[in-house]
């Protein structure tokens, strides 16, 4: 099924997600996977490769996602518990850079932008410019091959600055800042269900019909998809399926819609 | 537009504060090359397209490039430049779709280079004329409140009397124009499509009767307009819908005075028609036949030539040959 998916690293990043959108485990071979009706949460492990690979596998395994978002927590020259969404991601290792479409404004989140530094070991470093975490390039590099930039996001809580070091973090103090995140992840799920997906049902079918009864080599088939699916938009309608197996094969199939796309056009 | 890329090197231009003034509300995001973001991959530009975000930059190396062979209204010397990228309407034919990865705007800040590169390209043709297309890879007016780059474009070609301008738009946006003298060395042409034609494929742009009354008030304040028909669309009802289309700009406009008519087909690079009806599966457009020949798509010549040629035949009717510049040959 069609979903969006959160992504985060650790378990204490991910407990009170699974709670607000009623997620339940889901036993996948080599992914920490919960589902629920409307989101899927995947956590990848601590790191931009355990990411990579996480997202990868959950991609092949769940190729309809419709979107991504990377939650969790970071460290900024910023107050602890400050929500920030990504306006770029740059790995610090390899320098390459995502640049996340953003929604409207109007539909965006009311979180600040920022740019997040994906670096290999936690750090001391605060500089103002960068949100510092472990595994945004990992994700981006892993989703955006399969899904535009319009539909892969990070959202970040700050949990460490420079007066309080990652390293007197409290296990107990994640659970509350990542609640923090969740308005910012629902409005953002919001903003990109709006973005519309065409329609193609009914060639869909057709297509289905037809390769399941008569034999079409790969590349007929390919061919055939593109035709049924042009001709259905110039006759408002797809073709008659009925009429179409009457054909018996490929070849015939072809020629008929060869002849058919020859002499339509569309009427202004 | 509520997203604004900015580059470093640019960051301190005094364009790039005025036109930041236009946008107070606007996410201001500070970028090393508009590349990065203009050409990184996964993009989808019929997502973009939704909401653009716009890109300023600066703009390096060759900035003034020779126009295709077939892109001239009868000069000897023609040069296309673009001190933008991309384009606020949405016509389902533009190449820009398959051409571009991204759906945003880029303007380049730096006018003054453009004017040099023009002046010292005008100055190779000593003094035969020399002809400047804008509008290649955008549309020269449509953002023209936001850039005033025609304005300043128009200061400089009030200089150079032996460099002729072209302004390529669909937009009504002509009110700075006719704030100021024509100039006898620019061209304001408008392309024209049938307003169903208008209504279905381009999307945002203004309709047909709008840009005729704009062409009408341009030529009564002295400027020459020029025409551009182009692309011709194949339609069941085509000849119908260009008949009506050309009586009722002939009607309206001092035809004699039309400085210049061009007719182009419909024509797409493959790889860039192949882009396009990934991302509009559903165009009617896109979904007719066409036929490959040079790694260009078009319709089968015959349909070809015989939509050219009706339309040839009308405006031949009306304008004298000189006036009329087929993009490509009509039998
Ligand atoms: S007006 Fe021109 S540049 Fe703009 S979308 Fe239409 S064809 Fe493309």
């Amino acid at each position: 099924m069609t979903k969006p998916c959160i992504i985060t690293a650790l378990p204490i990043e991910s407990k009170c997600l699974v709670d607000n959108y009623r997620l339940s485990f889901v036993k996948t071979a080599n992914l920490n996977l919960y589902d629920g009706d409307k989101v899927r949460l995947l956590q990848c492990g601590l790191g931009k490769l355990s990411a990579a690979a996480s997202v990868n596998l959950f991609l092949h395994l769940y190729p309809q996602t419709t979107s991504i978002i990377n939650v969790g927590i970071a460290g900024a020259d910023l107050p602890i518990g400050t929500v920030v969404m990504a306006h770029t991601i740059r790995d610090k290792g390899s320098n390459r850079k995502w640049y996340p479409h953003l929604p409207e404004s109007r539909n965006s989140p009311k979180a600040e932008l920022k740019e997040i530094l994906t670096v290999d070991k936690p750090c001391d470093e605060y500089k103002s410019e960068f949100v510092y975490d472990m595994e945004a390039s990992g994700i981006f590099s892993a989703a955006c091959p399969r899904l535009n930039t319009a539909l892969v996001h990070s959202v970040k809580v700050i949990s460490d600055n420079v007066q309080n070091s990652w390293t007197a973090l409290s296990k107990n103090k994640v659970p509350e800042l990542m609640l923090k995140t969740i308005p910012c992840i629902d409005q953002l799920l919001l903003a990109m269900a709006s973005n519309k997906t065409i329609d193609q049902a009914a060639t869909t079918a057709l297509f289905d019909e037809l390769i399941s009864t008569l034999h079409f080599t790969q590349t007929e088939q390919h061919a055939l998809k593109d035709k049924l699916q042009r001709l259905t938009n110039l006759l408002d309608e797809p073709p008659s399926a009925t009429s179409l197996l009457n054909l018996k094969n490929a070849k015939n199939i072809h020629a008929h819609l060869d002849a058919k796309l020859e002499s339509v056009a569309p009427t202004y | 537009m509520d997203t604004i890329y900015v580059e470093n090197a640019i960051a301190h231009h005094a364009r790039v504060k005025t036109i930041l003034t236009r946008f107070p509300k606007a996410r201001v995001i500070a970028i090393e090359r508009y590349t990065d973001v203009f050409n990184a991959p996964s993009q989808n530009f019929r997502t973009q397209k939704a909401n653009p975000a716009l890109i300023l930059a600066y703009k390096h190396g060759n900035k003034v490039l020779p126009t295709p062979p077939d892109y001239h209204i009868g000069g000897a010397h023609n040069y296309y430049f673009s001190h933008m990228l991309n384009c606020i309407y949405d016509c389902r034919y533009c190449f820009l779709q398959g051409m571009y990865r991204s759906a945003n705007y880029v303007v380049f800040v730096n006018y003054e280079d453009f004017f040099t590169d023009i002046a010292e390209q005008m100055q190779q043709h000593g003094e035969q004329e020399s002809w400047f297309f804008s509008g290649y890879d955008c549309d020269s007016l449509a953002l023209e409140p936001v850039t005033e780059f025609i304005a300043a474009c128009l200061d400089q070609f009030e200089k150079l009397p032996c460099a002729n301008l072209e302004i390529r738009t669909k937009s009504t946006q002509i009110r700075q124009l006719l704030s100021r003298q024509a100039i006898p060395n620019c061209v304001i042409a408008y392309s024209l499509s049938p307003e169903p034609i208008v209504a279905a494929e381009e999307h945002k742009t203004a309709s047909l009767e709008k840009r005729i009354t704009a062409l009408k008030a341009l030529q009564d304040h002295g400027w020459k307009v020029g025409l551009r028909f182009d692309p011709i669309l194949k339609a069941t009802n085509a000849q119908a819908l260009y008949a009506d289309m050309f009586d009722a700009v002939f009607e309206q406009l001092e035809t004699s005075k039309i400085h210049s008519i061009s007719l182009g087909p419909f024509r797409l690079p493959t790889q860039f028609y192949k882009k396009m009806i990934r991302l509009y599966p559903e165009s009617k457009l896109l979904s007719t036949n066409l036929t490959a020949s040079n790694n260009m798509l078009s319709y089968d010549p015959e349909t070809e030539n015989s939509l050219l040629k009706f339309c040839e035949t009308r405006i031949l009717k009306t304008v004298k040959p000189d006036q009329y510049f087929p993009c490509v040959s009509v039998s």
